[in-house]
């Protein structure tokens, strides 16, 4: 809720910004059964060198009941990403592929703030302590970007007008790279019906098998 | 021998062999069916072991495989460099040595391989595998669930298993751990079953062996048994693990049958000996048995067979309480009633029921006893003398008494050997000469002893006695002619009226010829031995010879002229006297009609026998004589014995009348001796009385035979009858005799029985003296 509002007033204060004729590009993301998917990140990048933003912002990254809340956080490059304990326990969050490694441990209520991710890529996150917690970073080169409603609904406000690329990715889509990609000129506004090839993989719950009851013991 | 003692032994044996034979046959049941199950058991364990061993294993790498995925120092270094990697790889693999590990990239290429390989020296060393670099050829192992797989790397075949490394839910690469299967795994696996192990491998179309714990190992073998095709000599199992890659991995375990079942073969040995030794101790106790039951019924045999000898003296002891001690007790009781039985009819056989005193039968074994000894003795046969009168008069209670009194005194005698009872009035004692025995005392004894009169219910009865006396070896030394000697004097006493004779040759000349004339007689009859002498019959008012009696002479081949007397006795008693009388008849006939031819007219007398009176042909016979001969019937006198016709007085008289009738004179011979009633004599259809010569002979001397012989002339007379005398032997008696009309007379003084020829002369010389007589 606290980053939804963020993303919120985020949002409003960029198309405060904006020149009037900004483009509205709408975007579902559907699976092959025509039914909306929510949660996908959908992000657009310019490919004839159109006019975007630098944001900065502070993504959170909560650990909550022993879950990566969200399950999935997205940044452009450069972003800081604040990684918030919010549970009785100590985690040890880790990613060991892709250009960022990295090994952090955070006691119970503690919170750490980290602003290197430099590179575009995705950050595969686990916790060395809970193996269930499976969490993503997106970082990206783009300003355009979100994860779709309830309804896959999404809508990006672009300034310039031209050629982009659209995709849409999520750890467990079972496209290639786990992307659907789009290449398109933006004149107007414009209406995308993001529809997946194969139905989704299981979103991983992120629970144990076992429940800790020795732990409550305490 | 179909003894008892087999028949229970053959039964025991039977039933042992029965028995032994369904214990045997369960055990050889049984021991089949053991060592099959003990078979199957071995080997389905040794299959069971060997899933649980591989599966183990499997399970074992893939728990280790998880494990180690789940280390974070691998996923660490499993982005970083190869060395790196390798290393923590290794780590990892030699915890549990491992013979392969492998890291494989999400991409599916291997990052890294380690082998441990065997090197020349059996030193073993890990190496990088050839495949690093490589993609991963079974790229649906890795999302599959199945956790363990066979994976082939060149020659060698490991079980391997595979697990995923993640980061949350995101797979990076994977681990895989895997042990090779080889010869240590076929050792250690035929350490626990103890059957030999061959892994065999199908890749494609062809098989190939993988490893063995057996040097010898044979594809094909291991194949046959893999698909159920054990020889016979052989026990084994097979086992298929088909991977769901193209493999077909195969394990045959087997052992030789025979070192398998050696132990049971022992055992089954063992219990084969205990059963033979049970039988031959079954058999050895059935023998005893048998032989314990049998033998009292054994001894019980022989001691029956003993008693039908006759020996009753043994008797049989059994220490058994049971029916067969019960039944040799029986046994005794039955010996000793037999024996008193036997004693019993022994004694009555040997015995004389009335006077108890020993009988015939011990007299013949005294006798023979005696002889056999060549001892000296005398044999004395007495008589006890008018027993038949006291039986008439008195009765034979009476009879009884005096031969049971008699008895008891000879009883008392103490020095005769023997004193037996023949039965009736006869005894016989038996004495043995020795010598000091007089045998007149002994005489004397016993005469003393039945001396004194014999009081029976006030009758005073007189115990005389006569006795024959023969002496061993004196007279005879046999036996049966000793006592026919002693029966001899005997008779020889009541002959002559005397109370003792001992035996001398004279007395029984008669006797001993008797029984050869018995079977002379009929001889003589057919071959002319026989000859019939005449005595004249002289009419005693004219001296003339008118009758003549017809008087048989047998002419002994051997012993001479044998008189009638004793022959005719004979003749009568073995039927021949028929035979006898006709040639008797037909002879005098003939002579009738020779005489007649001469001129010569004489009335013939024939004797009759009473025998002749009881033959039913008889008179035909005579009849036909009379005719065929032409002889006058009147001219024929048919002499019969007083005795003859008292024996069966009515047909007698019968028979008689019809001669009568006929015209033949019937005369009653030797009148006077016989107890003819007068009564009878009047019935009786007869011409003539023929007086006895005994009242004849001494008629000169005894006025009582005169007063005989004239009353019974008289009588005569005045019956109408005519009288003959015979035995004239004196003049006196001829004159006496014709004084008182006595119509005829014979006898020695006026002629001997002559031949025919000797009598023709005679009578014609008697002619011509009548004639001289005259002319004087």
């Amino acid at each position: 809720m606290n980053v939804n509002f963020r993303q919120f007033l985020l949002l409003a204060f960029a198309l405060l910004s904006l020149p009037l004729h900004a483009l509205s590009l709408k975007v579902q993301v559907v699976d092959p059964a025509d039914k909306p998917l929510e949660n996908m990140v959908v992000y657009l990048e310019p490919l004839e060198g159109q006019q975007q933003g630098k944001t900065t912002k502070t993504v959170d990254i909560g650990q909550v009941n022993k879950t990566f809340t969200p399950y999935i956080s997205v940044i452009q490059s450069g972003d800081a990403v604040r990684f918030y304990n919010q549970d009785d326990i100590t985690h040890h969050i880790y990613s060991v592929t892709g250009s960022h490694k990295f090994s952090i441990k955070i006691r119970s209520g503690q919170e750490m703030l980290k602003q290197d991710f430099a590179q575009t890529g995705e950050v595969v996150m686990g916790c060395n302590i809970h193996d269930w917690m499976s969490g993503y970073l997106l970082v990206l080169d783009t300003p355009y970007f979100d994860k779709t409603n309830s309804g896959g609904l999404l809508t990006l406000d672009v300034a310039e007008p031209g050629q982009y690329r659209l995709t849409a990715w999520h750890p467990q889509m079972q496209e290639k790279d786990n992307r659907l990609v789009q290449t398109f000129t933006l004149l107007e506004d414009k209406s995308i019906i993001l529809k997946l090839n194969q139905a989704m993989a299981e979103i991983p719950q992120q629970q144990s098998d076992d429940d800790f009851y020795f732990l409550s013991e305490y | 021998m179909k003894s008892l003692q087999n028949k229970i032994f053959l039964f025991f044996v039977l039933l042992l062999l029965v028995v032994q034979a369904i214990a045997l046959s369960t055990l050889i049941a049984g021991k089949n069916n053991q060592e099959l199950l003990q078979i199957n058991n071995r080997l389905t364990t040794a299959k069971t072991i060997f899933s649980e061993l591989f599966d183990s294993r499997s399970e074992y790498l893939a728990a280790f495989a998880e494990t180690a995925a789940k280390d974070y120092g691998i996923k660490q270094v499993f982005h970083d460099d190869t060395r790196s990697l390798l290393v923590a790889m290794n780590n990892h693999r030699k915890r549990i040595n491992a013979d392969i590990a492998m890291a494989i990239a999400a991409d599916n290429t291997i990052t890294g391989q380690l082998l441990l390989t065997r090197e020349q020296d059996e030193q073993r060393k890990v190496r990088q595998g050839p495949e690093k670099g490589e993609l991963f050829r079974f790229s649906d192992w890795l999302d599959s669930q199945q956790q363990s797989h066979l994976y082939l790397l060149g020659d060698a075949v490991y079980q391997l298993s595979l697990s995923p490394l993640t980061v949350g839910a995101k797979t990076i690469g994977w681990l895989a751990f895997g042990f090779e299967i080889d010869q240590r795994l076929a050792l250690e696996f035929m350490g626990i079953t103890g059957l030999a192990t061959d892994f065999i491998l199908k890749e494609g179309e062809n098989w190939r062996m993988v490893a063995s714990s057996n040097p010898e190992a044979d594809l094909a073998f291991a194949r046959n048994i893999v698909q159920g095709f054990t020889p016979d000599t052989y026990i084994g199992v097979g086992h298929l693990i088909t991977d769901h890659d193209q493999q077909v991995f195969g394990v045959a375990m087997y052992g030789l049958r025979a070192d398998f079942v050696e132990v049971l073969q022992k055992q089954w040995l063992q219990l084969l000996m205990l059963a033979v030794i049970t039988l031959l101790l079954s058999l050895a106790g059935a023998y005893l048995i048998a032989g314990s039951i049998t033998k009292p019924i054994t001894r019980l045999v022989e001691q029956a067979k003993k008693v039908a000898s006759g020996d009753y003296h043994q008797t049989i002891k059994l220490d058994d309480q049971n029916e067969l001690g019960q039944l040799a007790d029986e046994f005794n009781v039955m010996q000793s009633a037999v024996l008193s039985r036997e004693q019993a009819i022994t004694h009555r056989a040997n015995h004389d029921p009335l006077t108890d005193l020993p009988n015939r039968n011990m007299l013949k074994l005294t006798l023979n006893h005696l002889t056999k000894h060549q001892k000296k003795f005398a044999l004395l046969h007495l008589n006890i003398s008018r027993l038949k009168d006291v039986n008439d008069a008195l009765g034979h209670d009476v009879g009884d008494r005096v031969i049971t009194e008699t008895a008891n005194r000879l009883w008392q005698l103490p020095d005769f050997q023997l004193i037996c009872h023949l039965g009736g009035d006869e005894f016989m004692l038996v004495v043995e000469l020795t010598p000091d025995i007089v045998l007149d005392f002994l005489v004397n004894k016993v005469q003393l002893a039945l001396e004194p009169n014999f009081d029976y219910q006030g009758i005073s009865l007189q115990l005389q006695v006569r006795m024959g006396i023969a002496l061993s070896p004196e007279h005879s030394s046999e036996t049966k002619t000793l006592l026919q000697m002693a029966d001899t004097a005997l008779h020889y006493t009541r002959k002559a009226r005397q109370q003792l004779q001992v035996y001398h040759a004279d007395l029984d000349v008669n006797s001993v010829e008797r029984l050869s004339l018995i079977n002379d007689l009929k001889k003589a009859i057919t071959s002319g031995q026989l000859e019939l002498f005449y005595q004249p019959k002289i009419n005693l008012k004219s001296n003339e010879v008118t009758h003549v009696e017809a008087l048989v002479r047998w002419q002994h081949p051997n012993l001479g002229m044998v008189p009638p007397d004793n022959f005719i006795y004979i003749a009568e008693q073995t039927g021949q006297i028929n035979a006898l009388t006709q040639w008797v008849f037909s002879t005098a006939l003939a002579q009738y009609k020779n005489w007649c031819a001469l001129g010569i007219t004489l009335n013939i007398a024939v004797n009759i026998s009473a025998e002749n009176l009881k033959d039913d042909d008889f008179y035909s016979f005579v009849c036909q004589a009379l005719a065929a001969y032409q002889v006058p019937a009147e001219n024929v006198t048919l002499e019969v014995t007083e005795s003859a016709v008292v024996e069966d007085p009515e047909s007698a008289i019968a028979l008689l009348s019809k001669f009568k009738g006929q015209g033949m004179r019937i005369s009653i011979d030797d009148y006077g001796t016989g107890y003819s009633s007068l009564a009878q004599l009047k019935q009786l259809p007869v011409h003539e009385l023929k007086i006895d010569k005994s009242f004849v002979q001494k008629l000169k001397d005894d006025e009582d035979d005169q007063i005989i012989v004239r009353s019974t002339i008289e009588l005569a007379h005045n019956m109408g009858l005519s009288v003959v005398a015979e035995g004239i032997e004196d003049d006196y008696a001829k004159c006496w005799l014709a004084k008182h009309k006595c119509e005829l007379g014979q006898g020695y003084f006026i002629s001997r029985p002559k031949s025919a020829l000797e009598l023709t002369t005679w009578l014609q010389e008697q002619k011509i003296i009548a004639g001289e007589k005259e002319a004087l």
